[in-house]
């Protein structure tokens, strides 16, 4: 369990994020949303504890964040930038190996199975065939499953992701969601994931958390939160909302104005 | 794998270096034959005994003190270089990193060209300039260090370079104009700059070869950490890498130990580039094989440098720095132009 | 595969490669010279004059035409009456042959006799034209190898430059007496080059009858001093061998080769400084001490001035290294 505490985040003198206060229970996916700029990402690196706050603090489990040994957060916790990984010389295979650096001691040895782990996450992403191609030669929709596999090999309970889909086109955006959601549900994860598009968001995320002018605007399931009152109020944008014809959560229609 | 690549390739370097040991052992300005060369060598192992008055003192003196010290005291700067260059080049994250790009050489020579312009070379014996070269070096490293220090407490690696350049700029030309001060009919300062492992003795071995027991162990130690840091920082602390910490201890090593190389021998440039690109393009970007073999290429390379650099216009000396980058630039370009160089 | 990037590569490579073999070649030849002035470039021609036959002994005659080093004749209407000097070597000459009352300007590197040291200053190895022209000369002397771009400059501004590079002893002493003439001061300079003569023949004669004997030169530390210089020259008049003759000027010596020829003597500068640099760096290079030198403790500093500049006090260099190779011929 995540809490953020009174967060304040400020680059030299400028407030971003004016205290936040938000609690992340277990077991759940969580999407956080909001305007371009507003500090999603960088909440998301306050809430990982590679970012100080200013003010405030991030509790994991009722401690402080700032107070884990680096590597026994990460075992619990693995985070999935928005950049992805960058083409390298090193394999398939040595990518998702490196998942297990939070659990080798000095000598590179570990208890668990390590190898096993890494072998299991590259077929669950379909990567089998590419194993020992260097990253270099592959596709960046490739590479986000890489990424996801290097994931699924540190065995986190907690996974926090930062814009995942936004260079992924349609079908990889669903792929992704779905194999991040299916790994949810079998391994009772904690997923906090900064999202792009409304829409995604909502059709995948239990609880969202809008993020506007540095404050928590609001927060809740998808129904409760994605109203045209606050995408008016948020986003500027009027919108029509209709109810997924499969899952009844709220999706929108864009509006042109002319 | 890893293990087996590893004594692949660190075997087959290995071989090269002894082999070419042997070879650098063999020849020399004073025209020794090769029996006479390791019947002396051979002769010096405490347990092979037999009648060691067929050669003369010279002969001997050449051999043991002059030419056995000459060759390992090039191993080691070249090891040392290199393998300070992977560091530089792993924490840095970048291809054209190496070890004096925060400026180590530029303050090692500020110290050195002080101590010749003033005549002060022997005030502490003939330990001065490798002394005072090595704490100037070092001490340029705690000013790069210091220069960009963020608020938060950790260095951005563009800080550093660019804090790198600038002491770089700020003691380059210090230097330069202490050259021009320099009035000696040889200028002591200019060649110094340009590198040198003749007039060296056993002394200059042994001060090296702490730096090295240390290093190599260290910087393997961070290996694992090095290849996290391709990944990017923020990724590296996010996979449990404390970036900082690792920072700071791998640029302090890699410093230390570049500082030492360049007190001994001056300012001795290409190894720390080019020879951790080469065992990149052969053996791949992990390095917890960059690193060990780097510091066996970089023996392997400053060692053939310098013999050229005592052979080929003998009896003169040729700049070992001179003959590093002569050698050096093109064999890099080949290098570029057979295979494409990976990113980090 | 060939791709564009790489097109520049190859008159890249090849621009490495030409400047690879231009640098090779030229270590292969003459060493570093800088400050004081030693060996030159061959001269096209030596000092000459196209004097008129003297009617009246040892008085000049002018108008006076010269050739200098250089090939460059200058004509000279009166005896100079305002001379700049700016190498050492021509201000110890002029002041020998009694002419230091004309010196009106010298360079910085001028301290002998005491008395140059108060004359003007035109500058040190880059002389300062502005400096020179102030002083209006009628004459400047100047070594045409170390002070090459001075001579030219000052030729440019019509100013009477003789500029020299005498490479022997003999050529030197040569040198005094044309010098002698250009400043009417024959008589002056022909004691002086009588003088030289006199002791070289000394040292020769007396060293005639004895074994050449090996000599290490250190004058700069880590470099020795080859063939074609002034010390190699002094070295082999006064009996010794220069171990390091097999090459041409200052070079860096590799140590093998010193330890191997085992000399008897080493010789280095004296710089007035106790320890010394060198002497020190001599005795804890490892391998060293097995050189008959450096176990007997032949290790000898020398007056450096006098062994580097062209200039009357040659003879007193030759006089010092011949006391140190053969002292036994000098008593």
């Amino acid at each position: 369990m995540i809490e953020a505490c009174s967060v304040n985040y400020s680059i030299e003198d400028k407030a971003i994020l004016k205290g936040i206060n938000f609690t992340f229970n277990k077991g759940k996916m969580y999407g956080i949303i909001g305007p371009n700029g507003v500090g999603k990402s960088t909440f998301l690196h306050l809430l990982s504890g590679v970012v100080e706050p200013t003010a405030g603090e991030v509790l994991l489990d009722g401690v402080a964040i700032s107070a884990y040994a680096r590597k026994k957060l990460a075992r619990r916790m693995a985070v999935l930038q928005q950049s992805g990984l960058p083409p390298l010389g090193f394999t398939v295979r040595e990518v998702v190996q490196m998942a297990r650096y939070p659990y080798q001691n000095w000598l590179g040895s570990e208890q668990a199975d390590g190898d096993s782990l890494v072998d299991e996450a590259i077929t669950a992403m379909g990567l089998d065939e590419l194993r020992h191609r260097t990253m270099e030669q592959l596709s960046g929709g490739e590479r986000q499953r890489v990424a996801l596999a290097k994931l699924m090999a540190q065995e986190p309970s907690i996974i926090l992701l930062d814009e995942p889909t936004t260079y992924l086109d349609i079908g990889y955006q669903l792929q992704l969601l779905d194999t991040v959601r299916q790994w949810q549900r079998d391994k009772k994860l904690t997923v906090i994931a900064v999202m792009h598009d409304l829409n995604l968001a909502s059709l995948y995320f239990d609880e969202l958390l809008v993020l506007f002018e540095g404050k928590a605007a609001a927060s809740g399931s998808p129904a409760k939160v994605l109203t045209d009152e606050l995408i008016k109020r948020v986003y500027g944008a009027s919108v029509s909302l209709v109810a997924h014809p499969k899952s009844g959560v709220p999706q929108i229609i864009l509006q042109p104005n002319t | 794998m890893m293990r087996h690549k590893l004594a692949g390739y660190g075997g087959a370097a290995l071989l090269l270096l002894a082999v070419s040991i042997i070879i650098s052992l063999s020849i020399g300005s004073a025209g020794i034959s090769i029996l006479d060369v390791w019947g002396i060598l051979v002769h010096q192992l405490p347990w092979l005994s037999y009648d060691g008055t067929a050669w003369e003192a010279n002969q001997i003196a050449v051999v043991t003190q002059v030419r056995l010290s000459r060759v390992l005291l090039a191993v080691l700067v070249g090891a040392s270089l290199a393998l300070a260059g992977a560091g530089f080049q792993g924490v840095l994250r970048n291809p054209l990193a190496d070890p004096y790009t925060l400026g180590v050489a530029s303050g090692s020579s500020a110290g050195a060209a002080f101590i010749i312009l003033f005549g002060y070379q022997i005030i502490l014996g003939t330990w001065t300039i490798p002394l005072v070269a090595f704490v100037t070096g070092a001490v340029t490293l705690f000013g790069v260090l210091w220069l960009s220090r963020s608020k938060g407490g950790g260095m951005s690696v563009e800080t550093l370079i660019l804090s790198g350049v600038i002491m770089q700029a700020f003691l380059g030309a210090f230097v330069s104009f202490m050259v021009a001060m320099s009035d000696g009919v040889v200028n002591q300062i200019l060649f110094w700059l340009m590198g040198s492992l003749a007039t060296r003795s056993w002394d200059n071995v042994y001060m090296l070869v702490p730096f090295l027991a240390l290093g190599i162990p260290l910087l393997l130690f961070y290996a694992k950490a090095l290849n996290l840091f391709a990944l990017g920082e923020r990724h590296a602390a996010h996979m449990g890498v404390s970036v900082e910490r690792t920072k700071l201890i791998v640029l302090i090593a890699s410093t230390l130990l570049t500082a030492a190389a360049v007190s001994v021998s001056g300012v001795i440039g290409f190894v720390g580039l080019v020879v951790p690109h080469l065992v990149r393009l052969i053996c791949g970007p992990d390095y917890r094989l960059i690193i060990p073999l780097s510091a066996i290429g970089g023996g392997l390379f400053v060692l053939w440098a310098d013999t050229l650099a005592r052979m080929a216009l003998s009896p003169r000396e040729i700049p070992l720095g001179v003959v590093t980058a002569l050698i050096g630039a093109p064999f890099f370009a080949y290098l570029l132009r057979r295979h494409k160089i990976r990113n980090r | 595969m060939k791709s564009r990037k790489y097109g520049m590569l190859q008159p890249v490579l090849a621009a490495m490669l030409v400047m690879m073999l231009l640098l090779i070649a030229a270590c292969g030849s003459n060493g570093n010279e800088s400050g004081v002035e030693l060996v030159g470039t061959p001269a096209p021609s030596a000092p000459t004059e196209t004097a008129q036959s003297s009617e009246e002994p040892g008085k000049t005659q002018y108008p006076l035409t010269v050739t200098d080093d250089t090939g460059v004749a200058i004509t000279l209407e009166q005896a100079p009456a305002a001379v700049v000097s700016l190498a050492p070597s021509e201000t110890e000459t002029l002041f020998a042959i009694g002419a230091g009352d004309q010196v009106v300007g010298v360079d910085e590197f001028s301290n002998y006799p005491e008395e140059a040291s108060t004359k003007a200053k035109v500058g040190d190895m880059t002389t300062n034209i502005e400096a020179v022209m102030a002083l209006n000369p009628d004459l400047v002397i100047a070594s045409s190898s170390a002070n090459f771009a001075a001579v030219e400059e000052l030729r440019k501004l019509n100013v009477p430059v003789f500029a020299v590079d005498p490479l022997t002893y003999d050529a030197v002493v040569a040198k005094i007496e044309t010098i002698g003439t250009i400043m009417d001061r024959q008589a002056a300079a022909a004691e002086v080059a009588s003088e030289m003569l006199a002791v070289k023949a000394k040292v020769v004669e007396s060293v005639k009858n004895e074994t050449a004997r090996k000599v290490y030169l250190e004058f700069s530390e880590g470099w020795t001093v080859g063939s074609g210089t002034f010390l190699d020259e002094l070295v082999t008049l006064a009996g010794g061998i220069n171990i390091a003759g097999s090459q041409q000027g200052w070079y860096e010596v590799n140590e093998e080769q010193v330890i191997i020829e085992n000399p008897a003597f080493i010789i280095y500068p004296d710089w007035g400084v106790n320890p010394h640099p060198i002497a020190v760096a001599i005795e804890s290079r490892p391998g060293w001490d097995v050189i008959e030198a450096v176990a007997n403790g032949s290790l000898h500093a020398v007056t450096e001035d006098p062994l580097v500049r062209v200039g009357p006090r040659l003879a007193d260099g030759l006089l010092e290294l011949a006391k140190i190779i053969h002292p036994d011929s000098f008593k």
